[in-house]
């Protein structure tokens, strides 16, 4: 009765993806948030977020397009008064939860009530191993402390935990101890080198990028083979090159649909039409149209078999949808230089 | 050998299935994930008719009738490969064998 092949899930999500199932959906509850981070990638882009009814009304809607996995994410999800009662009320519509928090707001309690969610995971974003290094981040003395409490509750009760770290060039130093961390918590561990510039193209987080030297010891640490790209490389080689927008999208606080969450690009919203309607519509169908002899430079890149080129990031850096991303285009260069240092021979670093 | 232990007192039971799973029915195959994990399954349509009438309201046995009544299959056979495939789910917790049924309300 059941398959001879356990489905993994890249099966399941080609099916998704060739047939624009939006079997993963990134639910952005509100953009309000109780830590004030310089990096994050978050503005809050004005007019009122979604009641608890819109969002219920958007959960079946997401429920009969066959979304399987819902992550809620915010801002900072806990901050929401309803957050449990949407969360149960996903729940009893189906879904797979995924919640993505900074932890503060995580007590024994809620920790308690979020265990009885089942969540697959939740992910607490923790920014360095110390509470000073955290801290300075966030701006909330006591911050750190909070959030790796959250880590322990969740895993008392049970809960797969997934410390998300983004790397910095003022934690990238603490990779060790945030290893550490992570283990002592009995959590997954989750490093992002990828610093972006606000979802309105601010560029004020890259103040906080890593440099091209720190990126080069990360990616040869860090990564066992910094060349998974099989010649050509499988991003660009074929008419399907992202997942955006396909079998997956973001909604926003204010029921905008965008393609992913680093897309800056509104497919419609869902005050004013179905999901159905805007997951059908000109703009999505507009996007998936796209293929790689649509971008300027990028297929005769020399870096392009290194290259995991993202089209959100490259239209939130450039405004460009179709350039290179210049973060991209660093990190493509980096990774193509480790493999021909590893391969014993020398490239000059452009 | 496929065979069940206690596959008697199993047809007998109602199917349930477990809180901590969620799933999807796309093109007439269930996709089912299992927390914490994350495990994935596929089933194929006889292992999703079975699946999605396990709301905690049927047994076992009046599953395999039904199915046999929309596949015209043989009772004696289809029974036993259910017994192995409900065994399977409910050793990964992805399926509860109740003894009573669930309130409709109660229902998934």
């Amino acid at each position: 009765m059941r398959e001879e092949r356990e489905c993994s899930i890249d099966a399941f999500n080609a099916h998704a993806v060739n047939n624009n199932i939006p079997l993963s959906v990134l639910f952005e509850l509100t953009y309000r948030c109780n830590l004030n981070c310089g990096h994050c990638y978050q503005v809050d882009r004005g007019s009122e977020e979604l009641c608890f009814s819109e969002v219920t009304g958007i959960i079946d809607q997401l429920a009969a397009e066959n979304c399987l996995f819902l992550t809620l994410s915010g801002g900072e999800v806990f901050v929401r008064e309803d957050f449990f009662d949407i969360a149960r009320y996903a729940l009893k519509k189906g879904f797979a939860l995924k919640v993505f928090s900074n932890g503060t707001l995580i007590d024994e309690s809620v920790a308690h009530e979020l265990a009885c969610l089942h969540p697959l995971e939740v992910g607490v974003s923790i920014y360095g191993a110390d509470a000073a290094t955290h801290d300075q981040f966030t701006g909330m003395p006591g911050s750190f402390h909070r959030s790796v409490n959250a880590l322990k509750q969740l895993k008392h009760q049970g809960v797969l935990t997934v410390v998300k770290c983004l790397l910095m060039k003022e934690n990238i130093i603490q990779i060790g101890g945030i290893k550490a961390l992570a283990k002592e918590v009995g959590a997954i561990l989750q490093f992002d080198p990828i610093v972006v510039p606000k979802i309105d193209g601010n560029r004020d987080p890259l103040q906080h990028e890593l440099t091209d030297t720190d990126l080069h010891r990360f990616f040869s640490l860090e990564i066992a083979e910094p060349n998974p790209a099989k010649e050509p490389n499988p991003r660009l080689s074929q008419p399907i090159i992202c997942r955006a927008g396909r079998d997956l999208c973001c909604i926003s606080p204010r029921g905008d649909i965008y393609p992913c969450m680093a897309f800056p690009i509104t497919l419609g919203n869902l005050r004013k039409q179905s999901f159905a309607e805007i997951w059908r519509g000109v703009e999505a169908e507009k996007l998936r149209k796209l293929t790689p002899s649509d971008l300027h430079e990028c297929v005769s890149c020399p870096d392009l078999n290194y290259c995991t080129r993202c089209w959100g990031l490259a239209a939130v850096e450039s405004g460009d949808l179709l350039g290179p991303s210049q973060i991209n285009c660093r990190i493509a260069r980096i990774r193509h230089r480790i493999s021909v240092e590893r391969a014993g021979n020398k490239i000059e670093m452009r | 050998m496929n065979k069940v232990k206690g596959k008697d007192v199993m047809l007998s039971k109602y199917l349930l299935r477990s809180d901590s799973t969620a799933y999807r029915t796309i093109d007439g195959i269930a996709l089912i994930v299992g927390a914490p994990e994350g495990k994935l399954r596929s089933l194929n349509e006889a292992g999703t008719f079975i699946w999605e009438k396990a709301n905690g309201r049927h047994t076992l046995s009046e599953i395999v009738h039904q199915m046999c009544q929309k596949y015209d299959v043989d009772y004696t056979q289809a029974a036993q490969d259910a017994e192995i495939f409900v065994h399977e789910l409910e050793s990964e917790d992805m399926l509860v064998l109740i003894d009573d049924p669930v309130d409709s309300e109660e229902a998934q």
